[in-house]
């Protein structure tokens, strides 16, 4: 029989296509959860696969892990948290949709880009298995570490309202990802004392407080439903999210290959295949003026790059047994236990196997895409709901999905702190893109930093071609956002047109200045240091230094801009300050009582707390609220998940 | 014979009370959540065994707890190490399945924040590693003595003062090749990657990194042939091949291969001396200082059951084609410390390479 059809009978024959919906279902579960993912679901999955065929257990695994990344969408539209970390960018233009109304359209639009990205991708796979080696070798540790510059270059200069802020968040994610011990040479950096940082900042802890809390924030202030647009007067749907994606049929196409060749990068890792996609629509957009306030491309592009990754993902993990990323590696010891080698066996004699695995991809993206556009209607009411409502139940997740980062307190001041910058950054109009770019991209780049210079002399690998290739396209972006910057400062325009919404260039310059302060600092920290060690956080400080100084300049001139046209802070940025520390009181409130009496009580009581305090909702309504909350903590996360809880003193 | 039988019989019953009396008791692992802490990337050699490993612990410790995989790479496994040493509750639920790196502590390199005979060992695991090279290294490499005429080539490591990055330069600087080094890469099966898209030309893997992915993707597809092997101690204070890999030359081997005589400077013999060293125990299963006593006798006796156990060595021979070697307390614990008072010359030599390489 054919490969390829043998590889569908495969999937398709009792039980594998049992297991393939038990994993689609198991995994669109882990996407919407934030702090779960397609990871934690191979990691809890993998032990019950051992005993299984290897026909069910691929249907199980890749059914699981190719849908995550369609159903994480949901709470990145609807409350401005990312599900998992392959969706960040969509919160960027996913949640201001959903302000507007639009929550259904934006899921509708991701949904279906999903599930085509999905199946490019893992057409893809399919066909760029035989040229699968020239392109692995095209990438190798120069061109990683000038990919990473060039991301954030990219997305550091198109989001915010100046290059040099942009950069510098950038390289402040770029500074937090050095926290901890070094990759090479394992001496520990910046953790000030602390234990808990000498492991470093975990990933999911800091994008649910960077992004959901200021969110959050926002929301408690406004005291409305996250759609400020009464449901009577929404016109737009899911159909209409259907027909953008199909209208921007070419950006999804372009996207689909950014994301699969993404994935058969190996080393690149999955984190950035959304921002990749969305740095592109945004930059190869004619106007650009709606991203970051609801441009439905900007939901598009990342949605359809995440899933198509998955399918590029697989080609090296199977061709040469080299995982690209931690999901991949998994899956690897999980085809090795079941004695199905990669290369020729995979490739020859049972590429029955492999056909399989793509169609998993494929029929798992297409299903999870249509079972959740028909659940989307109901999910968008979500942002019909009073603030509160969603307030507590989306705290509680933010709290639990945080701890899974590594199940100490230190994950919840984490959140808080990194709540409280996010805050601040809003503020001060500084994007928090870059940040969470620098932050995922950090690690590799330094790994891939170390490893050019061990392999080259000097700055030769600055001159190979494809370095040069992507120097060109560098020098482009740069060369773009300084003309751009000095056009409109000739034109005598503030960069900012939202002066008075920004309330205070005094926050801007704080942090410009600190920033200044911290990046020089960090030089005299790092004199004990070998060159292994210092070699990247030396490269931050000395960028650091001089974007910071650059970034306050900018910041002093809005300053004196805004004083001569009179545009001053109005004074109900100030309650709004008072308001916002109220906010941060309630939220220090969950982790009190947890350690009082740990979670599984803290949480309920927190959000019977919570809406209590304001008085809108019923006592029984509040007391079912909980129980739902207990229920859910207790089922998904205490009993499937076996989260370790924190031990309250009083237990 | 009276005596003798009576005294048997009041053993049996002494053991039938104390079994009796365990089995009362609740295991201590029963309803908890153990977490297998791995020191190097998820897809290499060391993840392999110990996912293999930790699968079937589960169902060898009493009161069969729910066992939880976590890798924590960085710096050549240190991060980990140090992790398990500095931060970890010594309550049981956590243990180490490492590839240690015993030079670290006889340096006493900075990296290494703990030391080995700080934790409590459970048990230990024997591993031989062996290296592979591209063919297309001009002029061209068909059997593992053209090594010697070959131009420059990449040996890829991942720390400078890991086992594998010091045990890879001697021997190729006793094989007197002209290589360059490039170290730092995140566990084998990054090296492995970096090799596949020759950004290195040599590779290191242990057992199960080859049989499971570097014979199948790279020496049976004719990119790359395995080098030599570091081989298993021997009775005689040399090394041997390994029973898993009998065609694999020793770099002894090579040597003499190359050279037409064996090798027999001080050079030489210091780096049997070290890979004897190394190969007797290379894995390691640890749990931090403190451990409760009845956690760390249920995880040792896992461990004795598993040496055994018919369904593990089915499995461990399907997937890494070599029988496990698993090392008892008692000969674990003598290689610890020896590692604390290690021979001076030795030291020195290790020294002289670490130093050279910063």
């Amino acid at each position: 029989m054919d490969p390829i059809v043998a590889g569908l009978v495969g999937v398709l024959q009792w039980p594998a296509v049992g297991f393939l919906f038990g994993g689609i279902f198991v995994g669109m579960l882990l996407g919407i959860v934030p702090g779960l993912s397609g990871l934690t679901g191979l990691a809890i999955l993998l032990p019950f696969t051992y005993g299984m065929e290897p026909g069910s257990a691929i249907a199980l695994l890749l059914g699981m892990f190719a849908v995550t990344t369609t159903s994480d969408t949901i709470t990145c539209v609807l409350i401005g948290v990312p599900g998992t970390s392959a969706s960040t960018a969509t919160v960027m233009d996913g949640f201001p949709l959903a302000q507007q109304g639009q929550a259904a359209r934006a899921l509708g639009a991701a949904f279906t880009v999903s599930g085509i990205g999905g199946l490019l991708g893992a057409v893809a796979a399919g066909i760029s298995l035989p040229i699968a080696g020239p392109l692995i070798s095209f990438f190798t540790s120069p061109e990683i570490f000038l990919m990473g510059v060039l991301g954030l270059t990219v997305v550091g200069s198109l989001s915010g309202r100046s290059m040099a802020m942009g950069l510098l968040a950038a390289l402040i994610g770029l500074w937090v990802g050095t926290i901890g011990y070094s990759q090479n040479g394992a001496v520990p950096r910046f953790w000030f004392g602390v234990d808990y940082l000498l492991d470093g900042v975990p990933l999911v802890p800091l994008v649910l407080g960077l992004f959901a809390l200021p969110e959050l924030l926002d929301l408690t202030l406004k005291g409305t439903a996250i759609s400020t647009v009464p449901h009577q007067s929404i016109r737009v749907g899911i159909m209409d999210g259907v027909r953008d994606a199909f209208r921007h049929w070419w950006l999804v196409l372009r996207s689909a290959v950014l994301g699969v060749y993404i994935g058969i990068i190996p080393g690149l890792g999955g984190g950035i295949a959304d921002w990749v996609a969305y740095g592109h629509a945004v930059q190869t957009a004619k106007d650009k003026s709606r991203f970051g306030k609801g441009d439905i491309r900007g939901v598009i592009a990342p949605e359809t790059a995440n899933n198509a990754m998955k399918g590029g993902a697989i080609i090296p993990t199977i061709a040469f047994g080299i995982p690209g990323n931690a999901g991949m590696a998994l899956l690897l010891g999980a085809l090795m236990i079941h004695g199905l080698q990669p290369g020729p066996t995979l490739l020859g004699e049972r590429l029955d196997v492999t056909f399989s695995m793509i169609w998993t991809l494929a029929i798992a993206n297409v299903v999870a895409a249509v079972l959740l556009l028909f659940t989307a209607h109901w999910a968008a009411k979500i942002t019909q709901l009073r603030g509160e409502i969603v307030v507590a139940c989306v705290t509680v997740f933010v709290f639990v999905g945080a701890w899974t980062g590594s199940g100490e307190m230190g994950d919840w001041v984490v959140v808080l702190a990194f709540g409280l910058l996010g805050y601040v950054m809003k503020l001060a109009e500084i994007p928090r893109a870059p940040l969470i770019l620098g932050f995922i991209l950090g690690p590799i780049m330094e790994n891939a930093l170390f490893i050019t210079t061990m392999s080259y002399d000097g700055l030769e690998w600055l001159l190979r071609p494809s370095a040069l290739l992507l120097e060109g396209i560098l020098l482009l972006i740069v060369a773009k956002g300084i003309l751009r910057t000095l056009r409109r400062r000739r034109a005598g325009e503030p960069r900012s047109g939202r002066l008075e919404e920004a309330g205070f260039p005094a926050v801007g310059i704080a942090v410009s200045a600190l920033s200044a302060v911290l990046f020089a600092a960090s030089f005299g920290a790092m004199q004990d240091w070998s060159l292994a060690v210092l070699l990247m956080p030396a490269v931050i400080a000395g960028f650091g230094v001089p974007i910071s100084l650059a970034a306050l300049l900018g910041e002093v001139r809005d300053w004196r801009a805004g004083q001569r046209s009179g545009r001053v802070p109005a004074p109900a940025v100030a309650s709004g300050v008072a308001r916002a520390a109220g906010f941060f009181l309630w939220m220090c409130l969950a982790p009190a009582l947890t350690l009082l009496v740990g979670q599984l009580v803290a949480l309920p009581a927190f959000v019977a707390a919570y809406l209590g305090a304001r008085r809108t909702t019923s006592w029984p309504a509040v007391g079912l609220y909980a129980f739902a909350v207990w229920t859910i903590l207790y089922v998904l996360f205490d009993r499937t998940i076996h989260v370790a809880w924190y031990q309250g003193w009083l237990l | 014979m009276f005596g003798k039988r009576l005294g048997m019989s009041a053993a049996i019953a002494l053991a039938m009370l104390l079994s009796s009396v365990d089995a009362e008791a609740a295991p201590f692992y029963e309803g908890k959540t153990l977490t297998v802490l791995i020191n190097l990337s998820a897809g290499g050699p060391t993840d392999i065994e110990g996912r293999l490993v930790a699968r079937h612990l589960e169902r060898l410790i009493p009161g069969q707890p729910t066992i939880v995989v976590k890798n924590m790479t960085g710096a050549g496994g240190l991060v980990a190490t140090n992790y398990l040493g500095e931060k970890a509750a010594p309550d049981g639920l956590t243990v180490g399945f490492f590839t240690w790196e015993p030079l670290a502590q006889v340096m006493e390199r900075p990296g290494l924040r703990v030391k080995y005979g700080d934790f409590v060992l459970v048990a230990g695991m024997q591993s031989n590693q062996l290296t592979f090279i591209r063919k297309d290294v001009p002029p061209g490499i068909s059997k593992p003595a053209d090594i010697a005429t070959a131009s420059e080539f990449r040996f890829a490591g991942l720390d400078v003062t890991s086992t594998i990055d010091l045990q890879g330069r001697m021997a190729l600087d006793l094989l007197g090749v002209k290589y360059r080094y490039v170290t730092g890469f995140q566990g084998l099966a990054k090296a492995r990657a970096a090799v596949v898209q020759n950004e290195a030309q040599m590779g290191h893997d242990s057992l199960p990194g080859y049989f499971g992915a570097v014979k199948p993707a790279l020496i049976d597809t004719g990119i790359a042939i395995p080098l030599y092997q570091y081989g298993v101690a021997d009775d005689k204070g040399g090394i041997k091949r390994s029973p898993g890999l009998p065609d694999v030359p020793t770099f002894l081997d090579l040597y003499q291969q190359i050279y037409g005589k064996p090798a027999t400077d001080e050079q030489a013999t210091l780096l049997t001396q070290f890979v004897r060293f190394v190969v007797r125990m290379n894995r390691t299963i640890f749990l931090p200082e403190g451990t409760p006593d009845e956690a760390v006798s249920a995880m040792r006796d896992a461990f004795v059951r598993l040496a055994s156990d018919k369904e593990f060595l089915d499995e461990y021979r399907k997937t890494i084609h070599a029988d496990p070697v698993i090392i008892t307390v008692a000969e674990g614990e003598t290689a610890i410390e020896e590692i604390s008072a290690p021979d001076p010359k030795l030291v020195a030599f290790v020294e002289r390479y670490v130093d050279s390489a910063k």
